[in-house]
């Protein structure tokens, strides 16, 4: 009986032993890159500041970086970007080039710092793909909206790993990654269909169609890719596709190929072709 | 003349609880009205009662006197009020027992297995509070008959003799409506059964729309028993319960559709016979349960179905041995035959159709205890359970679980100290961290190995006053080889996908315990708990511990029932509880003009402390003369102070502005009455 009088003593010393701290530990903000280098292109590059959301809200502008430093290594030489507002952008800033074009092999080293930060990655460009045909098709019900598919074959080096962007010319300032825009190659030579739906952004406003309006001009954009660059955009689209949903539990941190910071950097052998939907 | 009263009995004493469906009370008759036949029908106490080993029992009459959501006065939404047994979330389904996960937990409907007894969200189970009757929970110790779970055991029984009279109920609620009807056939064969079907598209419609979003539900479920006494020493009882739930939400800003879609089948045939020193029950069963998730973006559709088959027998075995000795014994055997998740994906120029793995399995048990009144009222009980698992590939294993329990009594009270060895070899996992019906099931492999635990434990229970109850239980147990699924929604659309793959094996402890009171005082019930937990797990090859989802470290509950009159009654529950912990969003970025976030380490944080009342009120009446009716009118406020738990934190960005903030998602139910009508004779 002392015993059971006793217990819930031990039960409070207990339950003062175990209060938790109801806050994430802070982490110290990273670098984010959102950068490319297409075949026979020029590098683009988005670098900004994670935000560490201590309150319950802020201002995004804190996550601009204007005077960061991006230099971009093909093996042989180095450039360095230039810095710049520009509206097609969310956040409107941005660091480009023109004195480097990319080379399918090469591989190409991305450096960027900014207040003692330092984010690093490098990727070897895949050769570029070839797109067979795009395909523009009605969308059953809906005689407003066209359903665009890419046809292309899958090449002979399996597995290899692509990625869709698109870009409507009357309402976006760039190209956007696709929704549910990656595939995995498997089988060598095979044909491949893929769809090409609109990305949807936090800027996108009002419903959001996933097909393409008619009237409108598309650009579509068939990267391949490297298998770390798929896996990033892999994880992007599965985090588009749950975030907020109560269905489904918290998709995770997205895999990054940028040491020091977050994001993606991408060489890629692209294939571009745009097409008016009528 | 005929008296339909229902009374109360408790200690020898009889109180009137309800009028009687004349214009005259009960008291007064007694003294002047000579009664040619006066029907008494004895009601359950009001209040649960905790045995010795900690296990709890309860009726339907109790949770019908708490407060109600939607009207619906469910035996699993009471349980959430029991000591150590919690729910985590306000949409979660399933409960938390002694903090372990949802999926842990064992749910019987007359014996039968029931993989996912729950409606949509948890707002109320899949067992008809009218037909089944009385509910048991089985916490971390368990007798030897009692075995394939790590966590709590909770069984559903309806009545198990014939039924003598027509009886029925109609309960008319906020979202859903049920009848049910007893009907004896001759006087040793009855058949009972009950449906529920829900109207909430219907009648909500405009209030599941907001402005980019709309949802949709309707649940229904149908149950039927037949009991035949065949001797004075056999009864059989049959039951067929089936169950239906179809959920959409629709974001249109993201065009995306998500589906949820599944069903529960049960059927059993159970054999009982009791003689004097002799008892036994042999059942055998079929359940199934399926699952459909969808997610439709404009021509692109994903479907991922999953689903379980189970045959199974099961029979228990009492015998009372002369010189003190008592033998229990029992087996059980499952053969399960899994579908996990797989994938047809539509939309994307050429199909996508995963080859569809069907997983069978088959476990066994047999198992014996006994045990021995020992002088000074202690008593010993030993046992064993022999298990054995047959699952897909070849794979074997034989795991005797070993039981011990010794049991003092003393005076008013008791208490039982018991060590025990537990596994089980099924398992759910899934994308959703609150044991959403999507989670699909899967049985042991040579990759996914059976888990098990060491349980210790100790119950208390005293009676200081005939009209108190204490009851203490405390338990510490390790936790090997639960499973944790880190899939992603897309990862089923790679090549060669396995669900396998993506599930590993965590191990870690649990302990705590819980402290309750429970006061019958007349027409005044009431039950108070407190409950720690402490629960850890590791996943392999991480060196950190994290909590389990599951952990709550404190949780009180009070519950009050008061019977102001024999027509009115009033009710109050109120639920205390830390937050559930969640895996924080550490950083938060863009890419692709999308917000991403970077999360911390799992579990690592906790939700805001949640808090409740609910506050309930019945009023009841009789009328009828050769045919008397009960009425039952009654009121409930959930969550009657409007407290905005936080079920879901994250964060969203507005563009224009280029303001990110925090966005809280709060629980379903903010002040939420409902109002209800039951019919019954």
């Amino acid at each position: 009986m002392k015993f059971l009088a006793n217990i819930p003593v031990l039960l409070l010393v207990a339950l003062m032993c175990a209060c938790h701290g109801s806050t994430p530990d802070s982490v110290a903000p990273k670098l984010v890159v959102e950068g490319w280098i297409n075949s026979g292109g020029y590098p683009e590059v988005l670098l900004n500041m994670s935000i560490v959301p201590t309150e319950n809200e802020g201002s995004v502008s804190e996550s601009v970086i204007r005077w960061g430093v991006v230099t971009l290594s093909d093996g042989e030489r180095e450039i360095i970007l230039t810095g710049g507002p520009d509206n097609s952008f969310f956040p409107p800033y941005h660091y480009y080039s023109f004195d480097m074009k990319g080379e399918p092999g090469r591989t190409y080293t991305i450096t960027a710092s900014y207040k003692g930060l330092t984010a690093t990655s490098a990727v070897t460009m895949p050769v570029p793909p070839h797109i067979d045909a795009i395909d523009v098709t009605p969308v059953e019900g809906i005689d407003t909206l066209r359903h665009i598919t890419v046809r292309f074959k899958a090449p002979e080096d399996c597995p290899a790993y692509y990625h869709l962007t698109a870009k409507l010319h009357s309402n976006d300032g760039r190209e956007y990654p696709c929704m549910l825009g990656t595939h995995e190659a498997t089988v060598p030579c095979k044909e491949v269909s893929l769809p090409v739906y609109r990305g949807h952004g936090s800027a996108t406003t009002g419903k959001y169609e996933a097909d393409m309006p008619v009237g409108e001009t598309v650009t579509v954009t068939l990267a391949r890719v490297s298998r770390e660059v798929f896996l990033f955009w892999r994880a992007y689209d599965n985090a588009s596709l749950v975030d907020g949903s109560i269905f489904v539990g918290s998709p995770g941190s997205l895999p990054s190929n940028v040491e020091g910071g977050y994001g993606v950097w991408s060489a890629q052998g692209v294939a571009t072709r745009t097409v008016t939907v009528e | 003349m005929t008296i339909l009263a229902a009374v109360m009995l408790q200690g020898g004493h009889v109180f009137a609880d309800t009028l009687p469906p004349v214009d005259v009370m009960l008291e007064e008759l007694a003294d002047t009205v000579s009664l040619g036949e006066v029907k008494v029908t004895a009601a359950p106490a009001r209040r649960p009662r905790i045995a010795s080993d900690g296990s709890i029992s309860f009726t339907t009459y109790a949770s019908g006197a708490s407060p109600r959501a939607f009207g619906e006065a469910d035996p699993l939404r009471f349980l959430s009020l029991l000591p150590g047994v919690t729910v985590a979330s306000d949409y979660a389904s399933g409960a938390s027992v002694d903090g372990m996960n949802h999926s842990q937990s064992l749910y019987r409907l007359n014996g039968i297995p029931v993989h996912f007894p729950y409606h949509f969200g948890g707002i109320f189970s899949v067992f008809s509070p009218s037909l089944y009757r009385s509910a048991r929970l089985h916490k971390s110790m368990k007798p030897a008959s009692e075995g394939g779970t790590l966590g709590g055991i909770v069984s559903l029984a309806s009545e198990i003799e014939p039924a003598d009279t027509i009886g029925g109920e109609l309960n008319a609620g906020m979202i859903a409506s049920s009848a049910s009807l007893a009907i004896p056939l001759s006087r040793h064969f009855s058949l009972s059964a009950s449906g529920r079907a829900s109207y909430i598209d219907a009648l909500y419609a405009s209030l599941l729309r907001s402005g980019s979003t709309e949802a949709s539900y309707n649940l229904a479920d149908c149950d039927l028993t037949a009991n035949l006494r065949i001797s004075g020493n056999d009864i059989m009882r049959a039951t067929v319960h089936y169950n239906s739930d179809h959920v959409e939400y629709t974001d249109r800003s993201y065009s995306l559709t998500t589906a949820l879609k599944w069903h529960n089948m049960a059927a059993g045939v159970e054999w009982n016979h009791s003689a004097d020193s002799f008892e036994s029950v042999n059942r055998a069963y079929y359940t199934r349960f399926h699952n459909l998730l969808g997610l439709h973006m404009e021509q692109i559709s994903l479907r991922a179905p999953t689903g379980i088959d189970e045959a199974g027998a099961k029979g228990d075995f009492s015998i009372l041995l002369p010189s003190s000795w008592h033998l229990d014994a029992g087996y059980y055997l499952r053969f399960y035959s899994v579908v996990p998740q797989w994938v047809t994906i539509g939309g994307l120029g050429q199909d996508v159709a995963h080859a569809r793995s069907r997983l069978k399995s088959l476990e066994g048990a047999i198992s014996g205890e006994i045990s021995y009144d020992l002088p000074h009222r202690w008593r010993v009980a030993c046992g064993i359970v022999l298990n054995t698992f047959a699952g897909t590939g070849g794979y074997q294993c034989f795991d005797p679980d070993p039981r011990l329990s010794l049991t003092h009594m003393f005076g008013q009270g008791s208490f039982t100290f018991h060590a025990g060895r537990y596994h089980q070899y099924l398992h759910q996992v899934g994308f959703s961290d609150i044991g959403m019906s999507s989670n699909f099931k899967i049985a042991s492999t040579s990759g996914i190995h059976p888990q098990e635990s060491f349980t210790f434990g100790m119950a208390g229970a005293m009676r200081p006053l005939d009209c108190l109850s204490l009851n203490i239980d405390l338990y510490y147990k390790t936790v090997e080889n639960q499973p944790e699924y880190l899939g992603a929604v897309l990862d089923i659309l790679n090549a060669g996908y396995r669900a396998e793959d993506y599930i590993f094996a965590t191990k870690g402890y649990n302990f705590g315990g819980s402290v309750s009171a429970r006061l019958e005082a007349g027409a005044f019930t009431a039950m108070a708990s407190y409950a720690y937990c402490h629960a850890r797990r590791r996943m392999p090859g991480e060196p950190a511990p994290f909590s389990a989802s599951n952990e709550l470290p404190h949780t009180a509950t009070a519950w009050c029932s008061w019977s102001l009159s024999p027509r009115w009654n009033v009710s109050a529950t109120f639920m205390l509880a830390s937050g559930r912990p969640y895996t924080p969003v550490t950083a938060i970025y863009f890419i692709g003009e999308r917000l991403m976030m970077e999360y911390g380490p799992r579990n690592s944080t906790r939700l805001p402390l949640y808090h409740r009342l609910d506050l309930g009120t019945s009023y009841r009446f009789a009328t009828g003369g050769r045919f008397p009716l009960m009425h039952e009118l009654n009121l409930s406020v959930v969550n009657a102070y409007g407290r905005e738990n936080v079920e879901m934190s994250t964060f969203s960005v507005n563009t224009v502005t280029g303001i990110y903030s925090r966005r809280d998602i709060s629980s379903l139910y903010r002040f939420l009455p409902s109002l209800s009508y039951t019919l019954s004779f």
